[in-house]
């Protein structure tokens, strides 16, 4: 470490080219023509004000006939049968099938792995919704859509995380079984599995949150579940009733949120 | 049969010669040491014999137990093989954390087992008791149910040494295996190492920084310097001023536990002309 490069000081926009300076206008530039077209303007806001009071109005007070309260009641059932079916079936799949990706990725062939991510990233980015209307229009109508859309969402997100999670395992104890001996798969379930199990467990937990709420909103569409009776309801302007039905969906997912959180705390 | 021969072991990183023309015998029983400055090519040439690294492509052979690792730059067809004959210990001790002491030690028995029973981890009430033999000769048998993070680094380093026993290895590769250990706990480790090596004759070769440990321990030493031998002996003949002659400067961090007291110097004043600004 010589003085001199100690005393000077670095410069302060030390790689800002023209072309750097002309991308950050032309960002800055997209942030408020985005703004300025679709953000809400204070009028429209103002305007809508009373719109929203008025709502409430008639959302208020909610419906509690009993057997509305009883149907209800079932379709909520349905909705987390949705949810936890959804998660099982796609977590399922995916743990064998990344583990064995990753104990070819110890010394396997790249052109596999990369297709086999590909597709998952595929699965991932196409969003449930889109998924959901496929599946309506292959099945029809109904919670085994909203089931099907779960899995395929899923597969798509445990399928990243277990990869990582696998890729990111301590190769300590791994290079530790190979020096002794052992086989790919002795090391996948000696080393490898032991390791990422808390991670596993974690993500599986976080894809079954992600599909609770999911399986909320895929009735909107038809998949079946609590979300089809609120869209019903907002058809048939029954306000009542759709108030009741937000109110259960959010006791429904703080619960489903709660339980799992506390899962998580305990096998972590 | 030796259980290690080397013959004309070269390794080349980046340009530049990691190992130069090693060569060397090793008989069963033997307890050696291998000692030599940072980067003079202990750990390759462990590496080499447990075959994880393969050598340069020239003519070359290591052969274990009579059969060979790799020859040639090319690791054998059953080098897998071979290497369930062959106890790796680490220098960060390589267990599974999050497991058992006993799991563990019971992960030495994969080789032998039918494939389906170990990896699900069926292990009998006989297999257990060979883990439990092991920790006991280990001196940690009263943890075999802890998780394997809780313990202290030597205790872990000593589990390590039980998954070798349990593997029933007669080669057991020891690369740095006190390096990070306090010296009570590095004491307690090479005193394990030693007593295998005498009462069950297995053959131990083992990396070490400080030459202190291979005097003591150690039989017979191999010193590296610059990926050469430039000794190979009884260890009593390594003296510090032969250190001195091999490694030069480099010889204080192998011999720091004899080293002459330096004189204390007053510390150096900072030059306050010129601003410093600190982390640049």
């Amino acid at each position: 470490m010589s003085r001199s490069a100690t005393s000077a000081l670095p410069p302060r926009f030390s790689g800002l080219s023209a072309l750097r300076f002309a991308l950050l206008i032309a960002a800055a530039a997209l942030i408020i023509a985005a703004i300025s077209d679709v953000a809400p303007s204070p009028q429209r806001l103002i305007e809508g004000a009373p719109r929203m009071s008025r709502l409430i109005g008639r959302m208020l007070p909610p419906e509690t006939d009993l057997d509305f309260l009883l149907r209800m009641a079932g379709r909520l059932l349905e909705t987390i049968e949705i949810a936890l079916a959804g998660t099982v079936i796609g977590v399922l799949p995916s743990l064998p099938v990344t583990a064995w990706l990753a104990a070819r990725g110890l010394g396997g062939v790249p052109l596999v792995n990369l297709a086999a991510k590909a597709f998952i990233s595929f699965l991932r980015t196409v969003p449930d919704l889109v998924w959901a209307l496929i599946f309506i229009a292959s099945v029809g109508l109904g919670a085994i859509a909203g089931t099907m859309t779960i899995v395929v969402d899923t597969i798509g997100f445990c399928g990243r995380f277990f990869a990582e999670a696998f890729e990111d395992a301590d190769k300590a104890p791994q290079q530790a079984l190979s020096a002794i001996g052992a086989t790919r798969v002795s090391i996948m379930a000696g080393a490898v599995l032991p390791a990422v199990m808390p991670s596993l467990i974690n993500t599986s937990l976080f894809a079954f949150e992600k599909a609770v709420r999911s399986s909320v909103v895929l009735g909107l569409v038809g998949a079946g579940g609590i979300g089809q009776e609120l869209k019903v309801a907002f058809d048939l302007f029954q306000y009542r009733s759709a108030s009741t039905i937000i109110i259960a969906i959010f006791i429904f997912v703080f619960a489903m949120e709660f339980v799992t959180d506390r899962l998580r705390t305990r096998f972590s | 049969m030796t259980a290690i021969s080397v013959d004309n072991l070269c390794k080349t990183f980046r340009g530049r010669k990691a190992l130069n023309d090693v060569s060397l015998k090793i008989e069963p029983g033997e307890m050696v040491a291998l000692i030599g400055a940072s980067g003079s090519g202990k750990s390759t040439l462990i590496r080499h014999v447990a075959g994880l690294v393969t050598s340069d492509t020239g003519a070359s052979r290591i052969v274990v137990n009579g059969r060979i690792m790799q020859e040639n730059g090319r690791l054998s067809g059953n080098a897998q093989h071979l290497r369930r004959e062959i106890g790796v210990i680490f220098q960060q001790f390589n267990l599974v954390g999050r497991l058992s002491v006993m799991s563990n030690v019971l992960v030495g028995l994969l080789s032998r087992l039918p494939g389906w029973r170990g990896n699900l981890g069926l292990f009998g009430r006989d297999h257990k008791l060979t883990a439990m033999r092991a920790l006991t000769r280990v001196g940690i048998n009263e943890m075999a149910l802890q998780r394997a993070s809780t313990l202290s680094g030597g205790q872990q380093q000593r589990a390590a040494i039980a998954r070798t026993l349990v593997q029933g290895a007669q080669l057991i590769l020891a690369d740095e295996p006190i390096a990070s250990l306090d010296p009570a706990s590095a004491k307690r480790v090479m005193e394990t190492l030693s007593s295998i090596n005498e009462q069950d004759g297995i053959t131990v070769v083992v990396s070490l920084h400080q030459v202190e440990y291979a005097r003591r321990f150690c039989p017979r030493t191999i010193a590296l310097a610059d990926g050469k031998i430039a000794f190979d002996g009884p260890s009593e003949h390594l003296t510090t001023e032969f250190l001195r002659g091999i490694y030069g400067e480099a010889s204080e961090e192998l011999i720091l536990p004899d080293a002459p007291v330096r004189g204390t110097r007053p510390a150096p004043v900072p030059d306050l002309r010129e601003p410093v600004f600190a982390g640049a």
